[in-house]
């Protein structure tokens, strides 16, 4: 019989979790639209996801055998056993305490570390964000309304920001739901800086970090400007909010996010050729 | 005995593929939502307090927040309009609901397991949320929550007083 070792099993459990994380959304998706356009939507989960999941995976994934221990046997009993629970949400808490448990464990390389570190902020993001969504939803769109407002403000006159309202002397003009958010799309643009800055660096530098401000702080502005677009008309809410307009701010995000992401890493690889081998190695 | 190699070659082809063909099986059973049985129950409630449902209207694009409105069945003495609009997802369009229509508003509230509060019930809302997720996960299926937005346009019709407590869910 094959060797599995630790790092098989490791790889093994991390992935499975990951697929049964993401199956239900998966099946859903292609139920929906069929195998094609699922895929071009990239199966109804968030690309940031995937990339995210992909590296966790790459970085899991080591070479040469070490001999399985109990405690391994244990983990991966456990974690194997609260994945047959037929629920996304607990797969997702299953798959982040089991990768928990693999950031604190040194008997692991630091590579497979990091990339469990990737896996548990993955796996923590949905519950977490749904969470807040639902606990917070109010303060949060609420956020969301009057930065919308105030950007209007210069521009029209009488707006004003009611709850999640955008309102003006004729009457609502804009309601802020969930899917519109700024923290429901930040948090997709965080995942995506943090797995790629914390995989092409052995340690985080100034610069990455100043790259995750400023994506942070360029999503928002993106968001607030695309919500006070909407509100401006029914023209405009039609405009933006249609099929067009979406894939204009959706591919601005995709390329916004990329780019400031790759550019906070190139920087400080650039400063350290060290850092620039050790990341060159991890994918040799 | 068996070796480790064989336990985790064993656990992994045993509860790997037990847990992929249960997120299979259960992928068509997920998220029932209460709304239809609750909506009947709320309009038999409000029938029973000599109200008739004269027409729906969406609050939004779409069909995810419908607006039932009401009026008393013999409006000789108060001709207020009741609205009642189901949330089943968060509290989104809680705003909407003191402002959903002219003439204004004057009281709204919100209904959730037959209680009344004046503020969209967040917490509540996701532990029964969360709580009836849980109850199918382990098989004893529990209809997903809905919180009812009630708004009325004249104080006579006195929304407060009616007996809220038969929407249970």
């Amino acid at each position: 019989m094959a060797e599995i070792g630790r790092n098989g099993l490791i790889f093994a459990v991390a992935l499975l979790g990951a697929a049964n994380a993401t199956l239900r959304p998966v099946i859903a998706s292609i139920e929906e639209l069929g195998w094609l356009e699922s895929a071009g939507l990239a199966f109804g989960v968030n690309p940031a996801v995937w990339v995210a999941l992909i590296l966790a995976l790459v970085g899991l994934h080591a070479r040469g055998h070490v001999p399985l221990t109990g405690r391994d046997l244990a983990l991966a009993g456990t974690a194997l056993l609260g994945l047959t629970i037929p629920s996304a949400t607990i797969s997702w808490l299953v798959v982040a305490a089991y990768a928990l448990a693999l950031v604190f464990d040194t008997r692991l390389d630091p590579t497979q570390r990091t990339a469990a570190l990737i896996l548990a902020v993955t796996a923590l993001r949905a519950p977490l964000i749904s969470a807040a969504m639902n606990l917070l939803n109010e303060p949060l769109l609420a956020f969301d309304a009057v930065l919308a407002a105030s950007a209007l403000a210069p521009f029209m006159e009488g707006v004003y920001a009611e709850g999640n309202l955008l309102l003006g002397p004729d009457g609502a003009r804009l309601v802020i739901l969930t899917s519109c958010s700024s923290l429901a799309n930040l948090s997709y643009a965080l995942l995506f800086w943090f797995a790629v800055s914390r995989t092409l660096m052995p340690r985080m530098e100034r610069r990455a970090w100043l790259a995750g401000a400023v994506i942070a702080c360029a999503l928002v502005i993106q968001n607030v400007a695309r919500l006070a677009l909407m509100a401006t008309s029914d023209a405009g809410y039609e405009i933006i909010h249609g099929p067009s307009g979406r894939l204009f701010f959706e591919l601005l995000m995709l390329f916004m996010v990329t780019g400031i992401t790759l550019l906070g890493v190139r920087d400080a690889l650039a400063k350290h050729p060290r850092d620039r081998a050790a990341a060159a190695a991890r994918f040799a | 005995m068996p070796s480790r190699n064989t336990l985790a070659i064993a656990l992994l082809l045993l509860l790997g593929s037990l847990s992929l063909a249960g997120k299979l099986m259960a992928s068509g059973n997920y998220g029932q939502p209460a709304g239809a049985s609750l909506a009947s129950q709320a309009d038999t409630l409000l029938r029973g307090e000599d109200l008739m449902r004269i027409t729906t209207r969406p609050m939004i694009d779409g069909e995810a927040y419908r607006l039932a409105i009401y009026r008393q069945r013999e409006p000789e003495h108060c001709t207020g309009l009741l609205y009642l609009m189901p949330m089943s997802t968060n509290a989104e369009a809680s705003s909407l609901l003191s402002r959903a229509s002219s003439p204004r508003v004057v009281d709204h509230f919100f209904v959730l397991g037959g209680e009344l509060s004046e503020q969209f019930p967040a917490w509540r809302f996701w532990m029964l949320n969360t709580s009836a997720q849980l109850r199918r996960v382990i098989g004893h299926p529990a209809p997903a929550p809905v919180v009812h937005g009630v708004a009325t346009t004249d104080a006579c019709l006195k929304a407060r007083r009616m007996n809220w407590s038969k929407l249970r869910v």
